[in-house]
């Protein structure tokens, strides 16, 4: 736990020199400095697409498991292997943060 | 005038342009411009079947007199609900305070859309697409601002695209919005979704006078940077500029603007909805003659660039009962569940004496009421007494339901119908390649009231005609 009572939960950010790009229904992810590239689809695709406009790791599993019907331990499951892979290839780093459990530019209304 | 009874095809029109007739018949796709003598001739053969002995103008008659060369008169909805659309209302709140706003609700009222609901949402249309063998399905988006809840439309973009791909199908989206989130949030709309409609009302002088924040800062810089970054996307981009009595001058200049500045696929030019805000502030929508004269300007400016014009009440392509979603059966989901024909606030329909509502979404569950559903499909052209003898109905369909319903009889055009009459004139003397006498005919202002103000466009009552 934190000190505010809230849980602690890393955050996840895309590597610095990853670029991507959408096309049809899948993400194209380029390492510009090594120029290794990854192709992602499906449930890749959604939690890169969620990851990188800055969403925290627990919306990330909320939204999953409404997207693909799944109770919240599997949709964490299934997100810490996944990040767990990402991280291992440089995909994403991590810093360990206190998580609010929203996006970091949502607006306020 | 002829009853409807004697006129058993109202879809025949002739309107008169300076000292001809444009003869117009939507449904058989035929305008030609003829004079008063032909046109005579042709509601005299049309009355008695009588043909005509010039061979030409016989040919035209022959035509229309034959119902199997017409397309079928656009018949209301019926059979089960299978919305074209399904619209979200991720929230009616919204982080700008526009002097002209007719969708402010006090802040204790910007409900968020749970996600739990938006999820039920999205499956319900889905389901009922999947059930129909629809392979293209459309969500969009309206507000308040849609990205001041955000989440909710990233789950239900994300939802609705893996629904739709266990479906073999595709799904588009359309977004209407102020433009004014983050650069991040931007460039993702401008690679995510299809439609992008960008409230923009021109350079900055005017943007800012009507679209502030609620602290009194103009929202342009951020709302074109928007407009820059969408340019580049792959997203449809729609600029949605308010017209007022102030600006309708600037239209041709903010036409201009726009295309030195970005790139839209269309620019949409809509006149000031007058709402209890703007009066506050005495801003008055455009005087109709200078809003058609100036948007017909504006329109040779974007097509110069490529750019679409947009008044979609004058689109001679389409032929429709209804204007809007109500009608049409689209189904729009409010942050509290219900569903509804309409985008606009409940306040709005009642102060008009109708009930949109169509149902609700609730636990899971979707509850619709069939005799709402049938009333909603009640709201449609064939029911405006005012639009019955006008050309433009099916185009206009009589437009919006609620801020546009005049129940009186056809020479009662209001300020809306008249803009839309002389857009829909030029847009058919456009197809022609007549356009140069639109400008005659609008500098005729005489002449041009006369077709404005017509009674009836039927060339069956031509012999009322002066």
């Amino acid at each position: 736990m934190n000190g505010r009572g809230g849980w602690v939960h890393p955050i996840y950010r895309c590597t610095p020199s990853i670029v991507w790009v959408r096309d049809a229904g899948q993400t194209l992810a380029v390492d510009e400095e090594t120029g290794q590239a990854w192709t992602l689809c499906g449930v890749e695709a959604v939690v890169w697409d969620l990851l990188t406009v800055g969403y925290a790791y627990r919306r990330i599993v909320l939204l999953l498991s409404l997207i693909f019907s799944l109770p919240a331990a599997e949709a964490a499951q299934a997100l810490d292997s996944l990040l767990r892979r990402w991280r291992e290839m440089d995909l994403v780093q991590v810093s360990e943060e206190a998580d609010d459990g929203k996006p970091d530019h949502q607006c306020s209304v | 005038m002829h009853t409807l009874e004697r006129c058993p095809d109202s879809n025949i029109f002739a309107i008169p342009i300076l000292s001809k007739f444009l003869l117009y018949a939507p449904m058989h796709h035929l305008a030609a411009l003829v004079d008063l003598t032909a046109a005579r001739r042709l509601r005299d053969s049309l009355l008695t079947g009588t043909p005509i002995a010039h061979e030409p103008l016989n040919d035209v008659a022959r035509l229309l007199a034959s119902d199997a060369k017409a397309e079928p008169v656009p018949a209301p909805k019926q059979g089960d609900l299978v919305p074209p659309f399904l619209g979200l209302l991720p929230t009616r709140g919204c982080n700008l305070a526009c002097q002209y706003c007719g969708f402010l609700t006090p802040q204790e009222s910007w409900q968020v859309m749970d996600l739990e609901l938006a999820r039920d949402a999205v499956d319900w249309y889905m389901n009922i697409a999947n059930r129909a063998g629809l392979q293209h399905v459309e969500i969009h988006y309206f507000g308040g601002e849609p990205f001041c809840a955000e989440e909710v439309v990233d789950l239900t973009v994300h939802l609705a695209r893996t629904r739709a791909a266990e479906a073999g199908g595709t799904v588009r989206f359309e977004v209407t919005t102020n433009g004014t989130f983050s650069e991040k949030r931007c460039r993702w709309a401008a690679d995510h979704l299809d439609t992008i409609v960008l409230s923009l009302d021109g350079p900055a002088d005017i943007h800012d006078h009507h679209r502030p924040y609620p602290d009194g800062r103009g929202s342009f810089e951020t709302a074109a940077r928007s407009a820059r970054i969408l340019s580049e996307g792959s997203a449809d981009l729609f600029l949605r500029a308010c017209v007022t009595s102030e600006t309708v001058d600037r239209m041709p200049q903010i036409a201009a603007w726009f295309c030195e500045h970005f790139r839209p696929r269309g620019v949409c030019f809509e006149p000031l909805q007058p709402s209890a805000p703007s009066r506050t502030v005495q801003l008055e929508p455009p005087d109709p003659w200078a809003f058609a004269h100036n948007f017909i300007q504006a329109t040779g400016v974007l097509e110069s660039h490529g750019v679409e014009p947009v008044y979609a009440a004058a689109d001679i392509q389409t032929r429709r009962v209804t204007f809007c979603p109500a009608g049409q059966d689209a189904a729009i989901v409010s942050p509290d569940g219900t569903v509804s024909a309409c985008y606009l606030l409940q306040r709005d329909w009642e102060a008009r004496g109708l009930d949109l509502r169509l149902g609700r979404i609730a636990d899971g569950t979707v509850q619709l009421n069939a005799d709402a559903v049938a009333s909603a499909r009640d709201l449609n052209v064939h029911n405006k007494p005012l639009c019955a003898r006008c050309f433009c109905k099916w185009h206009c369909a009589g437009g919006c339901h609620v801020n546009h319903a005049p129940a009186g009889p056809p020479d009662t055009y209001d300020r809306l119908c008249v803009q839309t009459r002389i857009i829909t004139l030029r847009n058919v003397l456009k197809a022609m390649d007549q356009q140069h006498l639109v400008w005659e005919w609008l500098q005729e202002r005489e002449a041009a009231a006369q077709s404005v103000y017509q009674p009836s466009d039927y060339l069956l009552d031509l012999e009322e005609a002066p």
